[in-house]
């Protein structure tokens, strides 16, 4: 059985009129690894800890000198 | 439809990154998608369901200015009068002689009774000037804990005074850890419900001990002029604790690693929460882990039944350009701390548990400090009130007294130091800045507009120094473990 993805670029051949088209990334093919709206609707636990824990002043440097 | 301009594309050994500084979206590309995105760039959007998603995630935003949208999120923030806070020092003393310390700790004086009426006053007047939903109160110092009387008078009126008004109300202190008896953490913890505390060490005993020594313990020549008088202040009547009556400790004792240590068992059993900040130079925090084990063997990263429990963060020393009793420091640049921070996260992800810092903030929310906002104030000791946690103590910053008739005048219109008026939107530097949505100006009291136009690196965020490191770092946690962020 032929599993090779029909819409793959072959080589360097040159493409033809409306080849783009079926070449298309979908937005569905972006691979996403933080996603903000799933962020909100998760919640994040380990982060309200996080935020319970790290202070508001925790970016303000102690200078030397 | 444009390209985000706050988009950063970050070579990965993975793919490309594509992060995202407003929204905090983060996508790994491969060749293909790279090669779509770069379509994008030329301005082909002809790919509908690319674009689309790319659209929710923040990638790919309207025609309007960006930054124009921020800064109405900022403005709405910066001037929210529902959310209050006030930094109160109750005292400039304190036990210990660090030397890095940035007070000048000149009044040497603690909060009196009349000052603290005043300051009731002036908090009901703060309260009431407009509808308020949450109270919050930062108990500082000097060391907070050498006035508890004032912190006992103060906690409970407003405690009171929120109570019979509706408001949320939430107190924090800031303190070394040293003074600590079991009296005083059950009075405070328990009975005023101070349960959260920021304790700083610096990092493992030896470094510790040698950045903070006590006020008591110093030989007389490892000391400045200020702290020969300050001592001479600090005689046995003034360091017992008047209202508790435990003597706080003495001359003899010389670690004060070895007495916070012992400290922090009386507040986490009795509930607090310890945000424990490790102030870490280039030596000191390749010897944290050592500090981050003594913790662990103690069980303080466990919450207990009384949900009492550490978290330990490092933060670096910078170097403030000063060049006065810094000499022993090793400071670290802030791109040199961001790759050494990884330290601390691996050991974090060796034991299990989650790890946080400001990567968890890396994303646009239009939050700034003490400066910016309107309704935030430090009252120090003698009653004036300053702007930033930085000048506590320091009358020069003074912007008013909590006895003033209009105390809330808008202190934005105030001529002379102008630190507090500084606005990212209106700044050419900040305002262009690619880590602008993640940093907000910064440091309002380290920027530039402070000092006279010069630059130092302590005014910006670590960010805006180690931007490609610190995605790459995000990316790397988040694949790790990506449920625990």
């Amino acid at each position: 059985m032929n599993t090779e993805n029909p819409n793959k670029p072959e080589g360097n051949q040159p493409k033809q009129e409306g080849q783009y088209e079926s070449n298309k990334v979908t937005g569905d093919e972006l691979e996403v690894v933080i996603d903000p709206e799933e962020e909100k609707k998760k919640g994040n636990n380990d982060k309200k800890t996080g935020t319970k824990l790290v202070d508001s002043g925790s970016s303000c440097p102690p200078v030397a000198g | 439809m444009r390209l985000s301009a706050y988009n950063k594309l970050v070579p990965h050994q993975d793919g490309t990154i594509l992060f995202n500084l407003v929204s905090g979206a983060l996508v790994l590309l491969t060749d293909r998608t790279k090669a779509e995105y770069r379509r994008l760039m030329d301005g082909d959007y002809s790919n509908v369901s690319l674009v689309s998603t790319l659209q929710r995630l923040g990638f790919v935003v309207g025609d309007a200015d960006e930054r124009m949208a921020m800064r109405e999120k900022y403005e709405e923030i910066v001037n929210n009068c529902k959310v209050k806070n006030l930094y109160i020092v109750v005292t400039d003393r304190c036990n210990l002689g660090c030397h890095y310390c940035y007070e000048d700790k000149t009044q040497w004086i603690r909060m009196d009774e009349r000052t603290q009426e005043q300051v009731k006053k002036f908090g009901v007047r703060f309260l009431t000037e407009t509808p308020t939903e949450y109270f919050g109160i930062g108990w500082y110092g000097g060391e907070p804990t050498m006035n508890i009387p004032a912190i006992e008078n103060l906690s409970s009126f407003f405690d009171d005074f929120c109570r019979k008004h509706g408001i949320t109300f939430f107190q924090m202190m800031v303190t070394n850890g040293t003074t600590f008896t079991d009296a005083m953490a059950e009075r405070l913890v328990v009975d005023l419900g101070i349960r959260k505390m920021q304790i700083t060490i610096d990092g493992f005993k030896p470094d510790h001990d040698r950045n903070r020594p006590f006020l008591t313990s110093l030989e007389e020549k490892e000391m400045s002029p200020v702290q020969i008088e300050q001592r001479k202040k600090l005689n046995p009547r003034f360091m017992s604790l008047p209202v508790l009556g435990q003597p706080a400790p003495r001359s003899k004792i010389k670690s004060s690693y070895d007495v916070i240590m012992a400290n922090l068992d009386k507040l986490i059993s009795r509930g607090a929460l310890i945000s424990l900040r490790m102030n870490v130079d280039h030596d000191s925090i390749r010897r944290a882990e050592l500090l981050l084990d003594e913790l662990y063997a103690k069980g303080y990263f466990q919450e207990n039944e009384r949900g009492g429990v550490l978290y330990a963060y490092a933060a670096p020393i910078f170097d403030g350009g000063c060049g006065s009793n810094k000499s022993h420091y090793k400071t670290m640049t802030k791109q040199e701390f961001s790759e050494e921070v990884s330290r601390i996260r691996d050991w974090y992800k060796r034991h299990g548990i989650p790890f946080f810092d400001h990567h968890n903030q890396m994303k646009f929310t239009g939050d700034t400090c003490t400066a910016n906002k309107r309704w935030e104030y430090v009252i120090n000791p003698d009653g004036t009130l300053t702007k930033c946690w930085h000048h506590a103590a320091q009358s020069e910053h003074a912007i008013g007294h909590v006895a003033d008739e209009h105390p809330f005048v808008d202190f934005r219109s105030i001529k002379g130091n102008t630190f507090h008026q500084f606005n990212p939107f209106t700044d050419p530097e900040c305002y262009n800045c690619e880590v602008l949505p993640v940093c907000m100006g910064g440091c309002k009291a380290n920027n530039k507009v402070n000092e006279g136009n010069k630059q130092y690196e302590a005014g910006c965020t670590t960010t805006r120094f180690a931007l490609t490191q610190e995605i790459k770092t995000l990316y790397e946690l988040r694949r790790k473990s990506p449920a625990r962020i």
